[in-house]
Parts: structure tokens; C-alpha cells; sequence
């Protein structure tokens, strides 16, 4: 064989991998939820403390990184790295595919979509915040989800968000809201109990 | 390679650790081996006995000289006298006729002085002519050994090089450090054709138990080297489980793998034997590098408790309460104060601990433990804990966990472990089987707030694999709000359905899987194991 430095490239392929990982992340919203990694078997299921029944099926995600020995004498570092950040994002756009068809699905089967045309209104805020479960944290604090959108609707919701801030009728409504949703937080948290 | 490397395996061996090997070549050969022991407190001069397909008795007492061949100092001083008694003295065993002459042999993983063979030819001389032609010493020694074991083990190991390499690192490895369980595992498999479809012949399944057997052996040498007897426990129980997956996926008639059990039963069996004697004559609990030895030291006190423990039951289940009890009682008292639920890996061994604990004490105190498990996995796991403080689930090592928990893993853990626990929902059942009605009630409320996580495998005989890639993962939220009456019903079921058929009448081989396996502990199997070790 030719001179290497086996041990080095190892290395440095540690160093590629959590870049890889790094722009997988930064690529993806869900890389900031919790993840849990599924040691044994094909299937999941999963039954919810109301006794609802689901199946989660394992979906195989896969991207590829070719470069040919022509490539790989004339590129350099850089331009090799860069074949794999595209990889990682690639790899990120499936895995956000997949998580957005799941969320819609469960979102869709127990009836929580809200649905408008054009841009959404404060009222279709409301709606929103109305149709889901709202915990909060040990100060009393709403822990209020996170909102996934493109930068256009990012901005539009900043400035409703804005409105109903500014505006003391909409922010009394809004805190009424979450008055409501703390009362409906205290009932469940008040159910968890063994009984009889 | 291979044959290399077993000929340096054996040339290390001491007469400990080829025993076991040894016992599985002559179960491989047809017999089948009655006693085995290390001590000789009931079979003077014989450590191993065997009998043939035609009913003969064998004994053999094994030596390993401290040079490459037994020499005529040691053959006086000690050896000739022992196997003066190995071959003069009867073999007492139930399943022995009495009148039946056993054969007698001198087994040396070395060689053996010409001067000792014609001291050996002299005696048998003597006898003969004294008109005792029954009795007679023969000899095996180190290059029949190796023969034998090439014959019946090397060639069914896996070939390929990856896993020769496995092999190879395995009798490599430092053995003071933990067992590569997974390595071993993988190769186990291997060897006896796992992942192979079609059903083995019964001599097939003799000849791949011993394979695995020696493998095994190779595996824990270094550890046999250092006598760091907890990694060889945990080896020999990894074969065991091997075995007996074979056993229940083929459904094989008990006579063709309870040979293979009982030679790696009555191994585990001597390994606690030398466990409890090392705790016996112990200062302390440091071991290795004492500066740091501080962080290490509760996790090892967990083991080992754990394992007293396991060894205390199966004294119990033999019908023999000693003064090993006692001294397990004396040992997991005083240590009970230092117990550390590191992980969700260490429960199997914090209930194997409960388990005996509930035998000699008859006060409520020990139900405590089971509530301060429920507690602390909630506290840990729960919903607004920091992520970092979460208990990882029992697919993480002892080591795994330390490692991370320090910040000195090449590979740190990512996974979050909070809202999810594969262990609580068995504690939980355990404790309801108290009828703590109060206590249990006021831990209800933080236990909803953790699902219950339990893996199941697609065949009942894939709860003996490491890693089973069929299967089901569950993941079951707490009902609430949950009657008391609905919870004490779930908890007092014991069919234990997802208990193999090979291992329901041995629940403390069962809970020694589960100490070395820990995620294969699901609330079903707890439940089953708690009503079984009740009876003892």
C-alpha cells in the first residue's frame, strides 16, 4: 500500500460527522425536539392515557454523497465538505418531510387544524390557542408551543402577537384565555390521581 | 489464527477457567456431566463427574502446574495424594448405581514429567497386581485438550473476518475492565446459527453448545486472569441465555440443552461461591486507581449487592440457608445505605436485593425501597426535570452512564430520557402488590406524568438476544384517573406470558438475566418473578 495516516483521517472524519450533525440541525425545527432513540424491533405503538391506540410506523431516510476518483483528485477540502453539508440538509429535508405528514395526520384526526385563507388574523390566533392543551411551567408561566413558519409568516404572527400586546382589549381577551387554559391546566393536572 | 489463539488461551488457562470448557467438550462427546465444583467439599479429589451413554462413571481431577508440565515435586506434594483419593474413593452421586467402578482420569491443560508418567504407570502397576485392576489412572493432558477443543469448537465459530477480529479483541481485552458484552453476544449468535432458519440436528446443538462454551471461555480468560469474577458471571450468564434461546426457539427436548445449563450453572454458581468468599476477606470496597475510585464506588456496591443477593436466593431455592446467608445479610445491610440507582440499568439488580431482603427481614422497612425507586425515577424522569439529571433507560451501561455523566465519553448520549421510564411501571406493580393504598396515592400524580416503556419481541425466544430486530416498542401513558382496585388487579396478575417456556422453572437463573440484561425487565416478567421468588 501507498503512505496513509489511517488514524488521522479517523479523526477527522469524527470532526465531519458532527459538522454533518451540526448543519442537520440547524436545518431542521425538530432537531430542538426531544429525541428517543428506538433500540429494538420494527414497530412502535403507543396508547395514550385516554386509551387511544396508535401504530407508528419506522420510515428509513437515506441520502447519498458521490464522488468519483477523477472528483476526488481534483476537489478540494472544501469543495468535498460541501458535498456532504448538502447531504446533511438533505437528509434534514426528508426527516422534516416526514414530521410535518405525521403532525398532520394526528392534527387532522382529532379535528385540531384550524384552517384560513390568506393570512391568518388575531383571530385565528385565538382559535388556535383555543383548540390545544396548555401547560405551565412551576411559576405559573404558560409554556406556550412553538410556531414553525416560513419567514413571511414569521413576521406577519411577530406583528399580530404585536397587536394583541398592544392592544388592551385583545390582551385582556388573550389573558382571559389563559386564565381559562390555566383553570383547564389545574383540572387535568387534578385528575391525575388514583381513586376508589 | 483461531487455532493459535486457543492453544494460548489454553497454555494461560488455569484449572478454574478450562474447567467449564472442559465439562461442555464432554457433554459435546455424549456424556453427561453430574458435578462439577472448585472446592471439593463433597467429591473428594474429583472435580468433575460424568457418566457415558452406558451408564460408567468418570471422575477427573484437574491440575494446571505453574510450568509448562507437572513435575515430580508437584506430583508429591499434594497431587499423587489427590488422585490417590480420586481413584480409591467411590463416587457418590443419586444418579450413580454404586456398584459400578468409575474411571479415573488426571486432566492438565500442560504436560506432564516423564518421571510422574512412570510414577502414574508404577501405581496402576501396583494396583493391578494387588488384583484392583479396576482401579487405574489415566491421563489427559494439554495437546488432547486442544485437539478436542479444535475439533468440537473452533470450526463452528463465525469466519468472518470481522468477527475473527471480535474473537480476537475479546481474548485481548483488559480484563479489568467490563465485559464487551456486545461482542460477545454477536458472536454467541453467531456461532450457534441464531439468525439461521432452519432447525438443528441434536448433535448439531451438542457439538454448537460446547462451541459457544469455549468460546465463552476465551472470552472471559482475562477476566478469569485478573479473577474479576462479576464480568465472568455476567459472560457465562450471556451463554446461558444463547442456549437457551436456541432451547425455545426449536422447542428442544430438555435432554439436549440442560446439559449445556447445568455446566454453565454450576460455573455461575462457583464464580458467586468466589465472589462472596473475595467480599469475605475484603478491607474495603476500593478497587483499581483509589484517587478517583470514589466516583465508581457506589455503582460497584450496587453490582455487588445485587449479586449477593441473586447468590443468597439461589442458596434458598437450593434448600440450603447457611452461613452464606448470613453472610449476605450482614454484607447488604451494611451496604444498603451506599445503593445507587445510576441508571434504569441498576433496578433488576436493586430488585434482586429486595427480593432477598424481604426473606430475613420481616418488617415493612424494605417496601421503602420500592417507593423510593417510584420516586426517584419520577423525580428524575419527569416532565420539568433539567434533561441532564433524567435516569438514561437500561439499553445504557454502567459505564456508558458514568462516562456522560462526567463529561468523559467519546460519544455523548443524545437522547433524552424524560416522560419515559421502561422500569417504573415494574415498581409500581410490585409496590401495589404491598397495598400501600396511601403511599400510592400520593405518588400517583407524578408517575402519570411518566410513560411506561417495555420492549416486545416479535418470538418469545428473541427475549434471550441482546438485540432483537423484531419487535414491538411500546410506549404507554399512566391512566388517570385510575381506581385503586383496577391498579391492584393489574399488579397481582402473574401469568408471566411473556416468560419463556425454557427458563419458568428457574426464576433465579431468570433474575440473573435480567441483572446482566436489564432491559429485558418489563412489569409482566417482575410480576411473575415476584410471586415466584415469594414461594422459595
Amino acid at each position: 500500500m501507498l503512505p496513509d495516516f489511517p488514524h488521522l483521517k479517523t479523526k477527522l472524519s469524527k470532526f465531519l460527522d458532527a459538522r454533518m450533525k451540526s448543519i442537520h440541525n440547524r436545518a431542521t425545527p425538530f432537531s430542538r425536539a426531544s429525541a428517543v432513540c428506538i433500540q429494538e424491533g420494527n414497530c412502535t405503538k403507543m396508547i395514550r392515557a385516554d386509551g387511544t391506540e396508535e401504530t407508528i410506523e419506522m420510515k428509513h431516510h437515506h441520502t447519498e454523497v458521490r464522488i468519483s476518483d477523477e472528483e476526488l483528485e481534483t476537489l478540494s477540502s472544501e469543495e468535498i465538505q460541501r458535498k456532504f453539508d448538502e447531504a446533511a440538509r438533505e437528509m434534514a429535508n426528508q426527516m422534516t418531510q416526514t414530521c410535518f405528514e405525521s403532525l398532520n395526520k394526528a392534527i387532522s384526526e382529532v379535528g385540531n387544524a384550524v384552517r384560513y385563507t390568506g393570512m391568518p388574523t388575531v383571530e385565528d390566533i385565538f382559535r388556535m390557542y383555543e383548540t390545544i392543551d396548555i401547560d405551565f411551567d412551576e411559576c405559573g408561566k404558560p409554556e406556550l408551543p412553538t410556531l414553525m413558519c416560513g419567514r413571511k409568516m414569521m413576521e406577519h404572527l411577530q406583528a399580530l402577537h404585536t397587536q394583541i400586546e398592544s392592544d388592551p382589549e385583545t390582551n385582556k381577551r388573550f389573558a382571559n384565555l389563559m386564565i381559562r387554559k390555566k383553570e383547564e391546566w389545574r383540572d387535568r393536572e387534578a385528575s391525575r390521581r388514583l381513586v376508589g | 489464527m483461531i487455532e493459535r489463539l486457543v492453544a494460548g488461551w489454553l497454555a494461560n488457562a488455569t484449572e478454574r477457567s478450562f474447567q467449564a470448557p472442559f465439562c461442555h467438550t464432554l457433554t459435546s462427546k455424549g456424556m453427561t456431566v453430574l458435578h462439577l465444583t472448585r472446592h471439593g467439599e463433597m467429591e473428594i479429589g474429583k472435580d468433575v463427574i460424568a457418566v457415558d451413554r452406558q451408564g460408567t462413571p468418570y471422575a477427573y481431577q484437574l491440575k494446571t502446574p505453574s510450568g509448562p508440565r507437572i513435575t515430580m515435586s508437584e506430583w508429591r506434594n499434594g497431587i499423587a495424594s489427590q488422585v490417590h483419593d480420586l481413584v480409591t474413593t467411590a463416587v457418590v452421586h443419586p444418579s450413580l448405581p454404586k456398584t459400578k467402578p468409575h474411571r479415573s482420569f488426571l486432566v492438565t491443560n500442560k504436560g506432564i514429567d516423564e518421571s510422574v508418567i512412570r510414577a502414574i504407570g508404577d501405581m496402576n502397576r501396583r494396583w493391578e497386581d494387588a488384583g484392583q485392576s479396576y482401579l487405574k489412572l489415566e491421563t489427559i493432558v494439554g495437546g488432547e485438550l486442544l485437539r478436542d477443543a479444535i475439533d468440537l469448537g473452533t470450526n463452528l465459530w463465525p469466519s468472518e473476518l470481522s468477527q475473527s477480529r471480535d474473537i480476537l479483541e475479546l481474548f485481548l481485552q483488559d480484563g479489568t475492565g467490563p465485559l464487551q458484552t456486545a461482542k460477545l453476544c454477536g458472536l454467541l449468535q453467531s456461532t450457534l446459527q441464531l439468525d439461521v432458519g432452519s432447525r438443528p440436528s441434536q448433535s448439531s446443538c451438542h457439538q454448537r453448545f460446547s462451541s459457544a462454551g469455549l468460546l465463552t471461555a476465551i472470552a472471559e480468560s482475562e477476566h478469569a486472569r485478573q479473577q474479576y469474577h462479576v464480568a465472568q458471571i455476567e459472560a457465562w450468564t450471556l451463554y446461558c441465555c444463547h442456549v437457551l434461546a436456541v432451547a425455545e426457539r426449536w422447542s428442544l427436548s430438555k435432554s439436549v440443552w440442560m446439559p449445556a445449563i447445568s455446566v454453565a450453572k454450576s460455573t455461575i454458581w462457583s464464580l458467586l461461591e468466589d465472589l462472596v468468599a473475595e467480599l469475605r476477606e475484603r478491607k474495603n470496597m476500593i478497587e483499581g486507581d483509589p484517587i478517583n475510585d470514589n466516583l465508581f464506588r457506589r455503582g460497584r456496591i450496587t453490582r455487588l449487592v445485587g449479586f449477593v443477593s441473586l447468590f443468597a436466593l439461589w442458596k434458598r431455592a437450593d434448600g440450603g440457608i447457611g452461613e452464606n446467608d448470613e453472610f449476605a445479610k450482614e454484607f447488604c445491610g451494611k451496604h444498603r445505605g451506599s445503593l445507587w440507582l445510576w441508571g434504569e440499568a441498576a433496578v433488576p439488580l436493586l430488585l434482586a436485593f429486595y427480593w432477598f431482603w424481604r426473606k430475613v427481614d420481616a418488617t415493612p422497612s424494605i417496601d421503602s425501597l420500592l417507593s423510593m425507586l417510584i420516586s426517584g425515577i419520577c423525580e428524575a424522569n419527569g416532565h420539568q426535570c433539567p434533561p441532564d439529571n433524567a435516569l438514561p433507560n437500561p439499553y445504557y451501561s454502567e459505564s456508558e452512564v458514568l462516562a456522560a455523566r462526567l463529561g468523559i465519553s467519546d460519544e455523548p448520549i443524545e437522547e433524552d430520557f424524560r416522560k419515559h421510564s421502561y422500569t417504573l411501571e415494574s415498581i409500581v406493580h410490585l409496590f401495589a402488590r404491598l397495598n400501600w393504598k396511601m403511599q400510592m396515592t400520593t405518588l400517583w400524580p407524578s408517575i402519570t406524568h411518566v410513560w411506561f416503556n417495555r420492549f416486545e419481541p416479535a418470538a418469545k425466544w428473541q427475549f434471550f438476544l441482546w438485540r432483537a430486530a423484531e419487535g414491538t416498542h411500546w410506549d404507554v401513558a399512566p391512566r388517570y384517573p385510575k381506581q385503586w382496585s383496577e391498579l391492584r388487579a393489574e399488579a397481582e396478575e402473574c401469568n408471566g406470558n411473556s416468560v419463556p417456556e425454557v427458563v419458568r422453572n428457574d426464576p433465579i437463573l431468570l433474575a440473573l438475566i435480567l441483572c446482566v440484561c436489564p432491559h429485558r425487565l418489563t412489569a409482566d416478567v417482575a410480576r411473575w418473578l415476584d410471586t415466584q421468588l415469594a414461594d422459595l
